[in-house]
């Protein structure tokens, strides 16, 4: 993960405030809260240069203010040196004023310092964040171009990561991510520290284009105190600033199209705005087949549309101002002759708007942020299911950090305290069939005139979440401790939950950790809400991983986990649910990275077992979302003007339990199934290769990049679901999509 | 949030189930009659005052022979619901043998007054007593329950008037091929219909008036058999069926 450095000038720091008031030197963004990572040591890489002439300055020294830790700059002006996020380099040249750097932050992002009023250096310092936890890992927007089979979409590469099951493994993971083995609801997807309520479009694109993203923290577990509300992983974006220099981008395909823009907004503004629009809709209708029993009235159909912009406010403060919202709608019948009874209708919708102040002065930095969000979402089914929600989510983030080089003799200390506050407004009103639990077959053919559930009214839910933390280094050992406390008022829970790692730097190139914390999920799920008195679920994590670095431009990670879930909900007689389960997710990872040249090249895989006890007696079975085996390479060339690249996965199918046999109810005129063992079966596994070519052209000002991203290229099917005939006697295959061709063409300016 | 995302989930899987179903599914209808099954199974009445007596009786249809109706191998007792932990021994001394075939005797007054009380019914409400049956068709065996009501006097419903191609049907329909044939029966407004065949291909199958046609390229048998059940919604079922060939 490259580093963001904020330099200052000796005179900024003198002068309160001056730092991002300088006109001429815009600030870098800061990250979101969500994303800063706790501080360890890693290596920041950077160059010097002469200012106005980008001559490199060779034989500058660069030391963490301090210390005695140092670095010399190399005839090109770049030099390498292990610091922790947070502390100060002095940089120093014979001939040149001095400058000092800060190590602040998480994202790439080069800073321009002019010292005094003559030509000074400039610095421009990249650097490698920390991993923020064992196993964890970071994509940053440029990374995810290069590989194929994800259509260019940074949020859809997840799926290559280790611990991530793939979206191949069924329609249910169409939405929320299945991270090691869990339900989608015991991660969170958060935009800039703000949870969003999906993440795809009808499970072909993610909401947010990869462009307007800047980067990616896929965190499967051993998290941090600031993060709350999830027992399994986190993914964390953070959308992407605008930019100084104006710029302008394209894109058409046979899925989607979008427009960018980024530039300055007066003095020191910048802005960024991206539109798109779903293509899709014009192609599907030709691609159904005709004498498909299918008629869709209102082809899936999405648009999203993101907006941000940055200013400095004086005194050390930055702001950024970010809207993300997103529009799906689609209408079919399962009946070429649109009977009513084989009808579905769904339209999900909603804008999220987030004011986000940062502030960094000399050990200390503070972020406030508030953020609010609409959201609708409709579904009708059949004549009788329906389900309307009109919801407004307001909420607040804040955090103080504060960053000692040294400090009761350790090194690199630092301290953080937290605090986030949330509260929703849902406004439902609802009559559906059955929605299964976990673990809970659904009948296939079930009445979609069955109501089993009605409900209208209002439901509040309020949440308070409180952090502490500190981290500080002794020798080679760092030491991250802290505590989390939520108040889940709805249920009146209070949940104390300490976490902390371990890290310990065994070579240079090699980083042994431990990490190991108490996580809650509150029940939030179906209708968990309508219940005041069940406690959160509960996770104890231990993971364990490495760090290495064996050869120039290859990175391993290796981590292995064990997961102890407690007081899961589980359905019981009554209806009613009761913390009564229990579960626990073991398995190992591995992720390796090469970037050599023009090549980057990926491999991970990961080894998971998933099981769960329903109740004390009952017997062990597998989770839902059990996936023992999943595997992804991943290669790519760059080859001047061309760019190449292949992608192969192999994922374990889902289990899913049988019918074996079923019983017909002759004054209903239906079949009810007799459903075997709970996952007792699973789809067979599912492979595919994707391929990708990229080539681009200068036309004038503008860079035309046309791109073919072919997915499943041997056309290979695999079973990802099941379907029955009326009577269960026959059993039917839902097969993954045979071939998805994307084929577009993007300019930029 | 998370209820959204949920919904939304249940949304998307709702929506890629009814596309998938859509194209994958090359099943058996449920109008076809050239397959192993029970269509329907009638008590006789549906519903008996105290110490009345019910026949039972199947409507099955069998591969290459069609419909027909039998007794069933077994009758038994079941739970009405899934709170029922126990079948109450009156109920389960209600199903019994009877000449080859099965009979349900309703328990005295008293009996059911206590029955009433200990499945928590009002004083005149009817005691459901849910019955399994089993038939064995092909050597294998099929299952069905059947809910007959006891403490109140019930009847099946008389077939409607039934026309096939705008004619009262009898054994030898003929079926055209590559034409629509109107399949008609009169009912009243609650009670529901469903249309089977074996010679052909059944649209609205589920209305009164459904639409039969043979394809051209049928693999199905060119004799068999068209079929009606009509439920009145509240037990009461009847049936009729006549044998059809596709014209040559």
């Amino acid at each position: 993960m490259l580093k963001q450095l904020c330099v200052a000038s000796v005179a900024s720091l003198l002068l309160p405030g001056a730092v991002g008031a300088q006109p001429t030197e815009p600030a870098p963004q800061a990250p979101p809260a969500a994303t800063a990572t706790p501080a360890a040591t890693a290596t920041a890489t950077g160059r010097v240069v002469e200012a106005g002439t980008g001559r490199p300055i060779a034989g500058a020294t660069i030391v963490i203010d301090g210390t005695e830790h140092r670095a010399v700059s190399d005839a090109d002006g770049r030099f390498s040196l292990a610091a922790p996020d947070g502390v100060t380099l002095v940089v120093s040249a014979v001939d040149y004023e001095i400058a000092l750097a800060q190590v602040a932050g998480a994202t790439a992002e080069i800073s321009l310092v002019r010292i005094g009023a003559g030509p000074g250096e400039i610095i421009e310092v990249a650097g490698e964040a920390p991993i923020a936890a064992p196993g964890a890992t970071t994509i940053a927007r440029d990374d995810i171009a290069a590989v194929p089979g994800t259509g260019n979409d940074l949020l859809a590469s997840v799926d290559i990561l280790p611990g991530v099951t793939s979206p191949a493994a069924g329609p249910a993971s169409f939405n929320g991510l299945i991270i090691r083995g869990s339900s989608p609801q015991d991660s969170k997807i958060l935009v800039d520290g703000f949870e969003i309520p999906f993440l795809y479009h009808i499970g072909l694109r993610s909401i947010l284009p990869t462009e307007s993203i800047d980067a990616l923290e896929y965190l499967p577990g051993g998290f941090d105190v600031s993060y709350g509300r999830a027992s399994s992983g986190i993914v964390a974006v953070t959308t992407r600033g605008g930019d100084p220099k104006f710029g302008a981008q394209g894109e058409l395909s046979v899925i989607d199209g979008g427009l960018l823009a980024h530039g300055t907004v007066g003095e020191d503004g910048q802005f960024l705005v991206a539109v798109r629009r779903s293509t899709i809709d014009f192609v599907l209708p030709a691609l159904i087949p005709e004498d498909a029993d299918l008629n869709l009235a209102t082809v899936p159909r999405y648009w999203d549309l993101q907006t941000r912009y940055d200013r400095p406010l004086g005194g050390g403060w930055r702001l950024a101002v970010t809207t993300i919202g997103s529009d799906d709608t689609a209408e079919l019948y399962a009946d070429d002759e649109m009977d009513l009874d084989r009808r579905f209708f769904g339209r999900t919708r909603f804008l999220r708007g987030i004011v986000d102040a940062r502030w960094r002065r000399g050990e200390w930095s503070a972020s406030v942020a508030a953020s609010s969000i609409g959201t609708q979402v409709k579904f009708e089914a059949g004549r009788s299911q329906f389900f309307d929600l009109t919801a407004l989510q307001s909420g607040l983030r804040s955090e103080l950090t504060r960053t000692m080089p040294t400090a009761l003799g350790l090194r690199d200390v630092v301290a953080r305290v937290g605090v986030e506050g949330n509260y929703d407004r849902n406004d439902f009103s609802l009559a559906v069939g059955e929605v299964p639990d976990e673990g809970q077959p659904m009948d296939p053919n079930a009445d979609p005139d069955e109501i089993r559930q009605r409900f209208s009214g209002v439901i509040g839910v309020a949440d308070v979440g409180l952090w502490a933390s500190t981290a500080a280094s002794l020798g080679r050992a760092r030491l991250t401790t802290g505590v989390r406390v939520d108040a889940f008022t709805r249920i009146r829970e209070v949940a104390v939950q300490p976490r902390a790692e371990l890290s310990v730097a065994v070579r240079d190139d090699l980083k042994v950790r431990l990490a190991a914390g108490s996580y809650r999920r509150p029940p939030e799920y179906q209708d968990e809400l309508l219940d005041r008195d069940i406690d959160p679920e509960r996770a104890t994590q231990v993971v364990l991983g490495g760090e290495l670095e064996p050869l120039e431009g290859l990175k391993v990670q290796l981590s292995a986990y064990y997961t102890d879930r407690s007081r899961l909900l589980t359905r019981v007689d009554d209806g009613q649910y009761a913390n009564l389960g229990r579960g626990t997710t073991y398995g190992g990872e591995v992720l390796a990275i090469l970037r050599r040249g023009g090549l980057s090249a990926w491999l991970s895989y990961s080894r998971a077992r998933s099981t769960r006890v329903d109740r004390p007696g009952a017997e062990s079975r597998l989770f839902d979302y059990d996936q023992p085996h999943d595997l992804n390479v991943a290669a790519s060339w760059k080859l001047g003007r061309w760019q190449i690249g292949a992608r192969f996965r192999y994922s374990s199918g889902q289990p899913f339990t049988p019918i074996s046999s079923s019983v017909f109810d002759s004054d209903r005129d239906n079949y009810v199934p007799i459903f075997g063992k709970v996952n007792s079966e699973r789809a067979s596994g599912h492979h595919q290769a994707d391929v990708r070519v990229e080539r681009s052209w200068n036309v004038g000002r503008v860079v035309l990049s046309a791109f073919l991203d072919v997915q499943n290229v041997y056309l290979n099917q695999d079973v990802v679901g099941y379907g029955y005939s009326f009577d269960y006697s026959e059993r039917f295959a839902f097969e993954s999509i045979p071939i998805l061709p994307s084929i577009g063409l993007r300019g930029e300016l | 949030m998370s209820v959204v995302q949920q919904r939304t989930n249940v949304m998307l899987v709702g929506l890629a189930a009814l596309a998938l179903t859509a194209a994958c599914d090359n099943t058996v209808p449920a109008w076809q009659l050239d397959n192993d099954r029970i269509i329907a199974v009638r008590a006789t009445p549906p519903g008996l005052l105290a110490g009345e007596r019910a026949r039972l009786d199947v409507l099955v249809t069998a591969q290459g022979v069609g419909p027909q109706v039998i007794s069933p191998q077994l009758a038994i007792a079941v739970p009405s619901d899934a709170a029922m932990v126990e079948v109450p021994e009156a109920l389960r001394a209600a199903v019994a043998p009877e000449g080859g075939g099965w009979r349900v005797t309703a328990p005295s007054e008293p009996e059911l007054a206590q029955l009433r009380g200990s499945l928590g019914l009002s004083a005149d409400a009817p005691v459901p007593l849910r019955v399994g049956v089993r038939v064995e068709l092909g050597g294998a065996p099929f299952d069905a329950v059947k809910t007959v009501m006891l403490g109140e006097a019930r009847a099946n419903p008389a077939l409607g008037a039934v026309t096939v191609g705008g004619a009262a049907p009898a054994d030898g329909l003929i079926v055209p091929v590559e034409e629509d044939v109107e399949l008609r029966v009169e009912v009243a407004e609650t009670e529901e219909v469903l249309w089977l065949t074996s010679v052909g291909e059944l649209s609205d199958q589920d209305d009164p008036v459904a639409t039969l046609r043979r394809p051209k390229d049928s693999e199905d048998p060119v004799d068999g058999h068209v079929s009606v059940v009509v439920r009145d919604g509240e037990g009461g079922v009847t049936w009729g069926f006549w044998t059809a060939s596709v014209a040559p």
